[in-house]
């Protein structure tokens, strides 16, 4: 997975994903995610920010501090952030 | 009260990952200066105080040092500060209105929320880095009888007003002694725990040990919403034997896995503030059996705030057991009578659902400024259950609360915040819990009567729960057919909603 880049989409595409599973809203499966959204407008609390978290981690390959997320990141951030961890 | 300290405290926060330790006499000291102060704002026997402190020297010190100034306490709960929003400063009023304190107790230097600065008179704590003279902790004296109030503990009530649990010394005692012979306590143990003291597990996790002179490790709440590890990795290094959670702890650290650790001092485990399912113990005990967590550990527990903490748990070392897919909570606590009944309080038979009642020594009688009851009452506890073989096992709730990682939310508060966000009229909205044992959790699913629908007012919906209540909504979406199930009188019916919705009808 690494040497991918991290975009908004791609970040998108997790959540989409973590809904799948029922790890976070259903909403999320249906609803646009864009660059201005945080993790908490998308509706997540600290349960749902960890299992994000760890999602991360998986898909970039590299460990993540348990207080990566804050809940006014925005989805931007997100992806900003972990495109430069490279 | 008797209190058996230990020699020192353990306490872990963000300022202090590896953990400090702070003698008894440094506590003590702290909290008969508590008690003068308290005394110099000029109160008195049966006055009440709210708390606003940080897991650590001064909680503490403010719990014992309203005990020996004759004061109950009352730790503030969660939703106290969480957000500046109207209704939070709404429900922030409605426990300062109900508590009615005389003052209220915070450290130093600490920036009170919005909602709660200027309502009552603030006294500042000394910073726990300001030295004061230490006591002889076997020196104070807790002149309290069976009848004083210990403390309130705010619960969220099924109908969204503030309810405070009034708890007495007798009651408090004889929960903790319970609980303690239960599990066999002694000095040998050490608590570690990160739950919150405004919850009644959190509070129990210091009062308990302290009962039976065992260790106490606390953990400032916030460190371990910020890095759940901490708390395994504190059981490690101070090898903790006794702790509480939620079940969502576990699933999180089933995730989240800590590493390098030696839970094999471990011996016990009160899990327990929500429902707790099968598979998140499984998960656990499988992913943490080669760091040395034993079978028998994990207990699933039940319990609440109006019965100060504990009426099942399982008895030590012994495993769990499943029964029609549900978690067995142990064999009821000495001391409470209990009985399962149907809707007109005949008991059921054995192994058959009904609702629980209790009554005892731990059982409270009434919350406060509410209508008390008497010691042969019986109290409700809102939750159905059955009993087989000698163990309790609770499959539902008839009160209207939503339960997420151990914390109580309101039916009406949620629906209250969904609606507000759609600018739809009240009651308009049903919120309910949906059981999912085979993700081994409560689904919060949250049904509107709207007439368009779309995305985007989920979306809403969604931003508005977690940004004033801090919780995530599992399911948000429109009603099939638009209605949602009413009485009579037009009163929306949440149970009658989730029964429908499970069947797929609404």
């Amino acid at each position: 997975m690494t040497g991918q880049t991290w975009t908004t989409e791609r970040v998108a595409e997790i959540l989409r994903a973590l809904a799948e599973e029922d790890e976070l809203p259903q909403h999320l499966l249906k609803a646009t995610i864009s660059d201005g959204d945080t993790v908490e407008t998308l509706g997540l609390d600290s349960i749902g920010a960890v299992a994000l978290i760890d999602r991360l981690e998986t898909e970039a390959g590299v460990a993540l501090p348990d207080d990566f997320l804050d809940f006014k990141d925005t989805v931007a951030d997100i992806a900003a952030r972990l495109a430069a961890m490279g | 009260m008797n209190i058996v300290w230990p020699e020192q405290f353990h306490f872990i926060g963000k300022s202090r990952p590896d953990s400090v330790a702070v003698p008894a006499a440094d506590i003590a000291g702290r909290a008969a200066h508590v008690a003068q102060i308290l005394r110099a704002q000029g109160c008195v026997p049966s006055d009440r105080i709210a708390m606003w402190v940080s897991e650590g020297e001064n909680q503490l010190a403010a719990m014992f040092g309203s005990w020996l100034a004759g004061v109950t306490f009352c730790v503030l709960p969660s939703f106290a500060g969480r957000t500046n929003t109207e209704r939070s400063q709404s429900r922030v009023d409605d426990v300062l209105s109900v508590l009615q304190p005389k003052c209220l107790l915070k450290t130093a230097g600490t920036q009170l929320p919005e909602n709660l600065a200027g309502q009552v008179p603030e006294l500042d704590l000394p910073t726990p880095d300001t030295a004061l003279d230490p006591v002889t902790p076997d020196t104070l004296v807790f002149d309290r009888g069976e009848e004083d109030i210990a403390f309130i503990q705010f619960t969220s009530g099924s109908t969204g007003g503030a309810k405070g649990a009034v708890v007495r010394f007798g009651q408090l005692q004889a929960n903790l002694q319970a609980i303690a012979d239960r599990v066999n306590m002694t000095a040998e143990d050490c608590m570690v725990s990160w739950a919150p003291l405004y919850h009644d597990m959190g509070l129990m996790a210091v009062l308990l040990p302290l009962s039976r002179g065992a260790g106490v490790v606390l953990m400032e709440t916030d460190h371990f919403v910020r890095r759940p590890i901490a708390w395994l990795e504190a059981i490690s290094r101070h090898r903790g034997t006794v702790t509480t959670a939620p079940p969502t702890a576990l699933k999180l650290l089933t995730r989240r896995k800590a590493k390098d650790v030696d839970l094999s001092s471990w011996r016990y485990a009160w899990i327990g503030g929500e429902m707790v399912f099968p598979s998140v113990l499984e998960a656990f005990e499988a992913e943490y059996g080669a760091a040395g967590l034993a079978k028998g550990v994990l207990q699933p527990t039940y319990g609440m705030a109006e019965t100060v903490v504990g009426i099942s748990c399982g008895e030590p070392g012994t495993n769990w057991l499943v029964e029609d897919g549900f978690a067995s909570c142990g064999p009821v606590l000495d001391g409470f009578e209990h009985r399962i009944v149907d809707e007109d309080g005949t008991p059921v038979g054995a192994d058959a659902r009904g609702y629980l009642h209790v009554r005892g020594p731990s059982v409270m009688r009434g919350y406060l400024g509410l209508e008390q009851f008497g010691p042969d009452d019986w109290f409700d506890t809102g939750d159905i259950a059955f009993e087989t073989g000698g163990r309790l096992y609770l499959t539902g709730r008839v009160k209207d609360v939503l339960k997420r990682g151990g914390e109580m939310f309101p039916a009406t508060v949620v629906e209250a915040v969904a609606e507000a966000a759609l600018e739809l009229r009240t009651g308009r909205a049903a919120a309910f819990s949906h059981l999912r044992p085979e993700l081994g959790k409560e689904e919060i699913v949250l049904l509107l009567e709207s007439r368009q629908w779309d995305d985007d007012q989920a979306r809403m919906v969604a931003g508005a729960v977690a940004r004033e209540l801090g919780l995530q909504l599992d399911v948000i979406r429109a009603a099939d057919g638009g209605r949602l199930p009413r009485t009579s009188s037009g009163k929306i019916m949440r149970q009658r909603a989730a029964a429908l919705y499970s069947e797929g009808q609404i």
